[in-house]
């Protein structure tokens, strides 16, 4: 990443999105403008449980997650996987929703076993 | 005559520099443009509030407020449904956009063939010939552009009265036509008239309030 402010030396490479409500956002950056507002492309959500199957739904939903995807998040949720990754495609981002945005090193993520990690999934940002 | 045509060529450098925003240049898109591109087609919006909203896109602005047509509104648990025909939701309330994958290539042609639509190089050896008949499309290109890239509300409100609207699209097309059959040495002023306007619909001079 060289030096300087601003998103556009993030363009087109892997990044990985924190919003305020708590979600782990990762995809392909494509665009972005003064509000931060962003495009993310081929994008993924990594859900973060200590739990497994049902209760990590219960939780997703209660996150306000949309009842679509959730039936097929029904399935993968059962398996005992650990972090559980979403498919969400392309993605336009409202800037007031970005808590974090970081470039993500492709190797060290290729490297991680997903399904060993364990993590608490994170509240959301309080105004 | 000289004179002339070193203003032309002045034209169409500050054409270049102010039309394109800086971001333009990679493969970068905007995300109000994307939303743009994404017209007719069918998205989920969900709000901060938790709500999402399942619809065709309509239209859209540059605060990203939007509307909607054939609606399936869920609540935020996800137990509760509501069809509406159309609704209109305030951009602000939005927390994200989910659209479908081939509108990125959509919008990706789209700023393709608005740099095909660029006048070719500025290069001091071009013939003239070369330069006029770049002229001549140039006023289309920044209102096409303005159009749909919507960089800034602002810009297409005033941009848009410049080459259809006003008596400008008239003197666009004699202008061209004047320089396909005789080259007069009078119409410098027209040339000059013309890039005044074309400045004006500049995104550059439109960012006042």
């Amino acid at each position: 990443m060289s030096a300087g402010p601003g998103l556009e030396s993030l363009v087109d490479q892997t990044i990985s999105v924190i919003t305020n409500d708590g979600r782990n956002i990762v995809g392909v950056l494509k665009g972005f403008d003064q509000a931060t507002n962003i495009i993310l492309d081929e994008s993924h959500e990594r859900v973060y449980s200590t739990k497994q199957g049902y209760a990590v739904l219960d939780s997703a939903l209660g996150k306000g997650l949309d009842p679509f995807p959730s039936r097929k998040m029904l399935d993968i949720l059962e398996s005992e996987e650990g972090v559980q990754q979403l498919v969400l495609g392309l993605y336009i981002i409202r800037g007031d929703n970005i808590s974090v945005v970081g470039e993500l090193d492709e190797d060290l993520d290729s490297n991680l076993d997903l399904s060993k990690l364990r993590a608490h999934p994170l509240r959301p940002v309080i105004h | 005559m000289g004179n002339h045509y070193c203003y032309l060529t002045l034209h169409y450098t500050v054409y270049d520099l102010t039309f394109l925003p800086p971001f333009c240049v990679n493969s970068l898109q905007l995300p109000l443009s994307l939303l743009k591109t994404a017209q007719g087609h069918p998205m989920l919006v969900e709000l901060k509030n938790g709500e999402t909203y399942n619809g065709h896109l309509v239209n859209c602005d540059t605060w990203m407020n939007i509307h909607l047509r054939e609606v399936i509104c869920t609540s935020k648990d996800g137990d509760r449904f509501w069809r509406m025909p159309e609704c209109y939701i305030r951009g602000n309330t939005i927390k994200y956009l989910r659209v479908p994958d081939e509108v990125i290539d959509k919008v990706q042609e789209e700023t393709k063939t608005r740099a095909d639509r660029k006048p070719p190089g500025v290069g001091r050896g071009r013939g003239r010939g070369r330069e006029e008949g770049a002229g001549g499309r140039q006023p289309k290109g920044i209102g096409r552009g303005l159009d749909d890239g919507g960089t800034k509300g602002a810009g297409g409100g005033r941009g848009k009265g410049g080459p259809s609207g006003k008596p400008g699209g008239n003197r666009g097309k004699s202008r061209s036509s004047l320089h396909g059959e005789v080259e007069a040495d009078s119409d410098w002023w027209l040339e000059l008239l013309q890039m005044d306007q074309v400045q004006l619909q500049c995104p550059c001079f439109l960012v006042h309030p």
